[in-house]
């Protein structure tokens, strides 16, 4: 099968579904960090070498410390985000899914010499394409992976979009109780149903006959309000 | 058309679709770069004998029919990712149909399009024409247009990377007895360029698109994909179909088990439950996965038990001197041991007050005065015991009574068998000293005593009848302690 996500099973018995993030969004991450870092670099140097001799040596050590260091931190101590990370929803994990610490980030944001090499990222760009994870040579030598963040819950919205005079009627549950994804599935197909065109929605609610004992419009009428149920709302 | 997908069907977001494009090309590479090459093999060939005076020529020519190129990829994936991976013959064979709709518009007003990687499947995949396309393009690109815009610019960008990484490679794998620098070779003119260096210029572009191209496209392709999943719920159909097929079995299931129960009567069990597996043998399964391979590392201090190799160190010490070092080490050995004898004698003179003092433990001022917080002087008790308690117990103060009667044995206890009682000892531990000094009758009367004297003190109950006769029982196990110890 494949898929873009990657299913890790905690020793707790808990699988965590972790969705790699491939070259493109990386690269548009990194390109959000370098321009900050890079502005950054200008500021200081604008005021920096007005002190003389002292202020030029700070705005070198200055830059010599945040290109090395700025990744680091901000993985370490920001969940394992950057600022570019952050924007574009990503961020950096350990290979088992725990968050990433000064040994794992510090190696893997070191080895962007190498993977910089021979230009502008070649080898990490290479290494990313060709690789199982999306991972650049740092990330394979610090066991790290870069995964979508958790998206935020959205704002509790009436779930199930169910028109009024829907909701009047208590519908029959199913013959069989149905388990947590299938319910969800119910609940998704509610949400989405007004995107879907009518004749796709009744062919899809058709597959359930089974539960709902309808067909067509009636079909879907009847899922909207057992998916209002499932999400609470009733 | 759902029933086993190459790939996993779920709603994703537009760049977790851009990933999964790049992991479907990865996974039908071979397939794909067959029939590329095959087809771009010639076409390069072609354009470098016609324009081997202009070689900055064929790449863009390549780099430009880009949009035609793609269509092959586009076709062997869309194949691959929905069962059959095309073969090579067919592929070719459907070359020219797969040019057919939007071939133009696309190689030429449409060709800077930075969506096209994503409206080429419309194209190609579902032939619309003209207005349809457009429409169709309209719902299409309502979700994921910025992805596929910045689709086309990151993969602009690769091909820069992957342009300079050849050449500052070359540059840095020169050896340093040859002439070459990198800056004149490229920007300059005249008699500073190299042919060789100008054909590897030409040549790199096209190798780049041959590595990229196919993954833009894929990324397209997997935008597209993952757009109609979501206006056509493919994920919900998959679960659907998955719950009408459980449902079904469930409530098929649940009618042949009302059959059963119906019509036979006699226990059967020829379908007996799969086999269980043992639960030993699955837990240690489990316990080999390496999840529970703990390795542990311990840091401390040991002593080594083999003696480590002789001490380098010891050469500066002349032979002359051993004797008398030997001398020192064994004085020091006896100083040691002679301080230790000596502070361990100081330490037993100094606390001798508190050794000697443990061991009489049945001095006389060691005597406890009271006991549960009963005065057990002799002095304090009455004479003529025994009938001072009875007249009590007559009166019906039998607590007192009883008071007294205890009162009595145990000042006898302590003072007349001199049984080593604390200040902390409670009824019970009385009893078994009193066991171990008393003879069998008087202990038994002590016991019953006690245990009354609980009864009555404790648990605020009627003494057990007949228990009168305590008082009178007294004086054949217990002597008045009080006239013997008087002076």
């Amino acid at each position: 099968m494949i898929d873009s996500a990657r299913a890790i099973e905690t020793p707790e018995g808990v699988v965590l579904e972790l969705r790699l993030a491939g070259p493109i969004v990386r690269a548009l991450a990194w390109a959000i960090d370098t321009a900050i870092r890079v502005a950054f670099y200008i500021g200081m140097g604008m005021f920096l070498p007005l002190l003389g001799g002292f202020g030029v040596a700070a705005w070198l050590i200055l830059m010599f410390l945040v290109e090395w260091f700025y990744p680091v931190f901000f993985e370490v101590l920001a969940k394992g985000q950057t600022v570019g990370k952050m924007a574009l929803g990503i961020r950096v994990l350990c290979d088992d899914g725990t968050p990433v610490g000064w040994y794992p980030s510090t190696i893997r944001n070191f080895l962007r010499v190498v993977d910089f090499l021979p230009m502008l990222y070649g080898a990490g760009l290479l290494s990313m394409l060709m690789q199982k994870d999306f991972k650049r040579l740092g990330d394979l030598a610090a066991g790290t992976l870069v995964v979508y963040a958790e998206r935020r819950m959205p704002r509790r919205t009436k779930a199930t979009t169910v028109p009024e005079e829907e909701t009047v009627e208590t519908p029959s549950l199913p013959p069989v109780p149905l388990t947590l994804e299938e319910q969800q599935a119910l609940v998704a197909f509610s949400f989405r149903s007004r995107e879907l065109t009518s004749e796709r929605a009744e062919e899809l609610a058709d597959l359930l006959e089974p539960i709902v004992g309808h067909r067509g419009h009636g079909a879907v009428v009847h899922i909207r309000r057992l998916a209002s149920i499932y999400a609470g709302e009733r | 058309m759902f029933e086993q997908p190459g790939m996993a069907i779920r709603l994703r977001d537009p760049w977790e679709a851009v990933d999964l494009g790049f992991i479907l090309i990865r996974t039908h590479w071979k397939a794909v770069m067959a029939v590329w090459l095959t087809v771009v093999i010639p076409i390069t060939a072609l354009l470098y004998i016609l324009f081997w005076n202009h070689l900055w020529l064929p790449p863009l020519v390549i780099w430009w029919l880009n949009p035609a190129l793609d269509r092959i990829v586009l076709h062997v994936l869309a194949k691959a990712t929905f069962g059959e991976v095309p073969g090579f013959a067919e592929t070719l064979r459907h070359l020219p149909r797969l040019m057919r709709h939007g071939f133009f518009a696309t190689l030429s007003w449409r060709r800077l399009s930075p969506q096209r990687s994503f409206v080429l499947p419309v194209w190609q995949l579902e032939e619309q024409p003209g207005i349809g396309f457009r429409k169709r393009c309209d719902i299409l690109l309502r979700r994921g247009r910025g992805q596929a815009i910045f689709l086309t610019v990151v993969c602009f960008l690769f091909h820069a990377v992957i342009f300079s990484s050849f050449m500052f490679g070359i540059a840095l794998l020169t050896p340093t007895n040859v002439d070459f620098n990198l800056g004149n070779a490229v920007f300059g003119s005249g008699s500073d360029r190299i042919h060789w260096l100008d054909v590897l210029l030409s040549v790199i572009p096209i190798i780049s698109i041959t590595l990229l191209e196919p993954f833009y496209v894929a990324g397209g392709f997997a935008l597209y994909l993952n757009r109609r999943v979501e206006l056509e719920g493919w994920d919900l159909e998959v679960t659907f179909r998955k719950i009408a097929a459980r449902v079904s079995k469930a409530l098929g299931r649940g009618i042949a088990l009302l059959l059963l129960l119906g019509f036979l009567t006699f226990p059967m069990h020829l379908q007996a439950a799969p086999p269980k597996p043992d639960p030993k043998e699955a837990l240690a399964e489990v316990l080999k996965q390496p999840e529970f391979q703990v390795k542990r590392k311990e840091k401390g201090l040991h002593w080594k038990s083999q003696p480590q190799k002789e001490n380098p160190r010891d050469v500066s010490i002349s032979p002359a001197l051993m004797p008398f070092l030997k001398f020192l080490a064994v004085l020091a050995k006896w100083a040691v041991i002679g301080t230790a004898v000596a502070a361990l004698l100081y330490v037993i003179w100094r606390n001798r007050q508190f050794l000697t003092s443990r061991l009489r433990i049945t001095s006389e001022e060691e005597l406890p005065e009271t006991l549960f917080g009963m005065d057990i002087r002799p002095e304090a008790l009455p004479p003529g015991l025994a009938q001072v308690a009875a007249r009590l117990w007559a009166e019906g103060r039998i607590r007192a009574a009883l008071a007294l009667l205890y009162r009595g044995a145990l000042a006898q206890l302590v003072h007349h068998h001199r049984i080593p009682l604390s200040r902390g000892a409670t009824e019970g531990d009385c009893l078994r000293k009193a066991r171990e000094v008393l003879p069998q009758p008087s202990s038994d009367y002590f016991g019953r005593l006690t245990r009354t004297w609980l009864r009555v003190a404790y648990a605020d109950l009627a003494p057990e009848p007949g228990a009168e006769a305590l008082c009178a029982e007294w004086s054949a196990h217990f002597r008045e302690t009080a006239d013997e110890v008087r002076p």
